[in-house]
């Protein structure tokens, strides 16, 4: 036999397994390319085709859901009716107090009502698909929430639907500050249905039910915009950190509608964190 | 054995061939669509992942592998994830499930409890290479969230598995 007889007995005794290293190898160099399916307007027709079959699949509601979020909306409209009181009277009382130190009107963020039209698990990411997308001035980045507390971020969007990743995502870490305190940190998501906030000193003290909002540190979003209440606080074995379990108030699983703030993330301040680190590396 | 219609389906390659990748998208659409509805404890069946290891134990090894690289193109697109995760990981759930594969014999495999049980390992096998893969530079434990958000899933297409082996054995014994 000669060479080429050679390899050829070989490509076919061994084709199988030829076949899947090739596969295996494309595979990797696909990864390795990173997300090239953002690059032209692919994504938007993706999440286009998504959004769609998604609102036209999901007009079988679910009720369970719907349920769920009854329930949850009519407690929290037992608290609002109380909070609108105080509020009202702790409204006045700063108009009087802002007039008379003369600083300017707050203003408030501008908000866009969307409803979710489809939920996506990737397996341990959790993703929201609304209707409303780019012919709104949505964009990558925008804030999402509702009534409750933070849900997410925008990832993706098309012309009518946009992409939301939820907190639920091991790769979102949100900047954060108990509500009534100095403390700030850093929340991460705990794999299940809770949120964790590390590397808190022992010695600073922390209480259970205090709300965390996000802190005015987040070059993500936007500050005060509620995330949860502390549901318990532990001490891990020989750490001399707290361990801070927040529940958060929106869960991805029961909401129907959300509003997107219009609001970026302050590009001219990301850009000087990422030109001192480039300095600093240097 | 073969019905005329069948025969003259797998006689035409081409024909065959583009009704498995119909069909491939078909499931990778229902996945974005209709199986989340299916949601049980946030768990859900992996349709796309089924078809791949149902068309190895079906067509062959090298079919199988390259089956499961598209459709994995296919599920990391449609999810907008980044392509070539679900195709690696599809790919070695592909592997072992496609020892099993006897030529001639295929329905022997797909008619038998087996398939479930090779369903379920492959499976856990793909689950496993994405769990590694999007846990990477995270804080999270990496049984946590094995056990919490991709056991059920394994665990859900294997139930989902027994909807291809009950019609597979209903049609051996008509036959």
């Amino acid at each position: 036999m000669n060479l080429l007889q050679r390899i050829y007995v070989f490509f076919v005794n061994f084709r199988d397994y030829i076949v899947f290293t090739a596969l295996v190898m494309m595979s990797f160099s696909m990864i390795s390319l990173g997300d090239f399916t953002s690059i032209g307007g692919f994504r938007a027709s993706v999440v286009t085709l998504v959004g769609f079959i998604n609102e036209n699949i999901l007009v079988i509601p679910n009720i369970a859901a719907i349920r769920q979020e009854n329930q949850v909306l009519r407690e929290l409209n037992m608290e609002l009716s109380n909070e609108v009181t105080r509020n009202y009277l702790a409204d006045k009382e700063n108009a009087q107090l802002r007039k008379m130190l003369d600083l300017p009107k707050q203003t408030s963020n501008h908000l866009v009502f969307a409803d979710v039209v489809g939920i996506e698990k990737i397996g341990n990411r959790t993703y929201l698909i609304i209707n409303k997308g780019s012919n709104e001035e949505l964009s990558f980045g925008m804030t999402v929430r509702t009534d409750a507390g933070l849900i997410g971020s925008i990832t993706a969007t098309s012309g009518p639907y946009a992409i939301v990743e939820t907190i639920f995502n091991p790769d979102v870490k949100i900047s954060v500050a108990i509500a009534n305190s100095s403390l700030k940190g850093i929340v991460t998501w705990d794999g299940k249905t809770d949120l964790v906030l590390d590397n808190i000193p022992k010695t600073i003290p922390v209480e259970k039910n205090q709300e965390v909002v996000t802190s005015n540190f987040s070059s993500k979003f936007p500050p005060d915009v509620p995330l949860g209440f502390i549901r318990s606080v532990e001490v891990p074995k020989s750490s001399l950190f707290w361990k801070i379990i927040i529940q958060p108030y929106a869960m991805y699983n029961t909401v129907q509608q959300v509003a997107v703030v219009k609001e970026l993330p302050d590009s001219s301040r990301i850009n000087l964190i990422k030109e001192f680190f480039e300095i600093k590396l240097k | 054995m073969y019905s005329l219609k069948e025969l003259q389906i797998r006689n035409n390659k081409y024909l065959l061939y583009s009704i498995y990748f119909g069909f491939g998208i078909l499931f990778g659409l229902m996945q974005i669509s209709f199986i989340p509805l299916m949601v049980i404890n946030d768990s859900i069946p992996n349709l796309v992942m089924l078809y791949a290891i149902w068309l190895v134990l079906r067509e062959g090894r090298i079919i199988g592998y390259l089956s499961a690289f598209i459709l994995g193109m296919i599920y990391d697109i449609l999810t907008l994830q980044v392509v070539g995760v679900s195709s690696l990981s599809f790919l070695f759930a592909v592997l072992f499930a496609g020892i099993f594969y006897r030529k001639d014999k295929e329905f022997l495999i797909l008619s038998s409890y087996r398939f479930i049980l090779i369903v379920f390992i492959a499976a856990l096998i793909s689950n496993l290479i994405q769990n590694i893969f999007y846990l990477k530079l995270s804080d999270i434990d990496f049984w946590t969230t094995f056990i919490f958000k991709w056991l059920g899933n394994t665990v859900y297409t294997a139930v989902v598995a027994t909807i291809p082996f009950f019609i597979s054995f209903r049609n051996q014994i008509s036959k």
